[in-house]
């Protein structure tokens, strides 16, 4: 049986981001990086995202949500689906 | 009397906990945030404990317009004014006595103080000893960072002995205090602890003492790394993060599989474990409000009886 991947969205209010560091630095796959000068929060990587969503738990600027990804007609989530059935 | 008067009252439906939530949801139902920034500094443990508390109201499910929450000054006393509830914001240390207040007014209201370690433990020790021992039934959260961190970090009574902090420059020379021993021998009939560094276990302890009939009591270690940290070698949110990470161990092996979130179980042999967390203490008490309410009764009986005689 194929393994199901589970794809997630991770929205990210620069305009409440103040750099604390503790988003990337929490978040064990490394979705999340900086962006100099500023080093505000930005995502690297969102493939590798598995939702465990402590990023935004533990943001103290309430700056990120993680929402599962929306399920599309013919797009990456169905066919996930349609693989792992098969 | 009639059949109806006679039938049970239809229980609640106790909710189960509903952690993928998204954030914004809940903001919409409970908080009322500025556009931009909080006014905490960057990293601070207070957002994360606001956020916890969120999803403790969400997950206790009461309804926030009959929330009413108190509290005096500090770093923490905006917290009360980014939510929807009822809110006063007094004198400094004087949460408790508010709350008991409002509690003995409306009995109907869940009342929450929201409260610092230098607010409630020095300047208001006394409204507070004196809640617990009545059991009122109010919820007293307590942030505890270390220091006074809203006027530049001097020692607090919870500053750990020989730590450094503004005026306390070559360590601290007093010991500290323990708040929930101190609650447990005032008299208070829910006790618990957690960290910011264990979210869940956090939400699941406030909404434990939201729901507690009685005087529920939490203490929420929540970190200062910009007064308290930067001078004891912990400069960064998660060096402090890790700090309580590494020193938690929960205080019962009770607990089920799944409410432990990994913490690990306190044994005897580890006598260098800084944090005991979770439920120290819960025993069912008489309760305040309904003692005054029978006592009202009493009276009232007492007066009408002498008019009609």
């Amino acid at each position: 049986m194929a393994k199901i991947k589970r794809s997630f969205t991770v929205e990210i209010s620069e305009a409440r981001c103040r750099s604390c560091a503790v988003c990337w630095e929490i978040c064990e796959p490394k979705v999340l990086g900086w962006k100099p000068p500023l080093n505000k929060a930005i995502i690297k990587d969102i493939e590798a995202c598995t939702g465990c969503r402590l990023c935004e738990w533990l943001c103290p600027d309430w700056a990120i949500v993680v929402k599962p990804a929306a399920l599309e007609p013919g797009g990456t989530r169905a066919e996930e689906l349609s693989e792992a059935a098969s | 009397m009639s059949v109806q008067s006679e039938m049970p009252a239809i229980k609640p439906v106790k909710k189960k906990l509903d952690l993928q939530r998204p954030l914004d949801e809940l903001v919409e139902l409970y908080a009322e945030i500025p556009a931009r920034q909080f006014r905490y500094c960057p990293g601070c443990g207070l957002g994360m404990a606001q956020s916890a508390i969120m999803r403790a109201f969400h997950r206790a499910g009461v309804d926030i317009t009959k929330v009413a929450t108190a509290g005096g000054s500090g770093c923490y006393s905006v917290m009360g004014h980014y939510f929807k509830s009822n809110h006063i914001h007094g004198s400094h240390g004087r949460g408790c006595a508010y709350a008991m207040g409002m509690k003995l007014a409306r009995p109907e209201l869940t009342v929450v103080t929201l409260q610092g370690d230098g607010d409630l433990l020095a300047i208001g020790g006394n409204h507070f000893i004196h809640a617990a021992r009545r059991n009122i039934d109010i919820t007293v959260i307590c942030f505890n960072n270390y220091n006074f961190g809203d006027t530049g970090g001097q020692f607090a009574p919870t500053t750990p002995l020989g730590s450094k902090t503004d005026t306390s420059t070559l360590g601290m020379p007093e010991p500290a205090f323990d708040a929930c021993k101190l609650a447990i021998g005032a008299g208070a009939s829910f006790v618990a602890r957690s960290t910011v560094a264990h979210p869940a276990h956090l939400t699941k302890m406030i909404a434990d003492a939201i729901e507690w009939k009685g005087f529920a009591f939490v203490e929420v270690m929540q970190h200062c790394h910009v007064l308290w940290g930067r001078r004891n070698g912990m400069p960064e949110a998660m060096d402090m993060m890790r700090f309580y990470k590494d020193n938690s161990v929960l205080n019962t092996s009770s607990v089920p599989e799944d409410e432990r979130f990994d913490i690990p179980i306190y044994s005897e042999d580890e006598k260098n474990v800084k944090f005991v967390l979770g439920v120290l203490n819960k025993e069912q008490k008489p309760e305040y409000t309904e003692e005054y309410a029978k006592l009202r009764a009493k009276a009232m009986a007492k007066v009408t009886g002498k008019a009609k005689s």
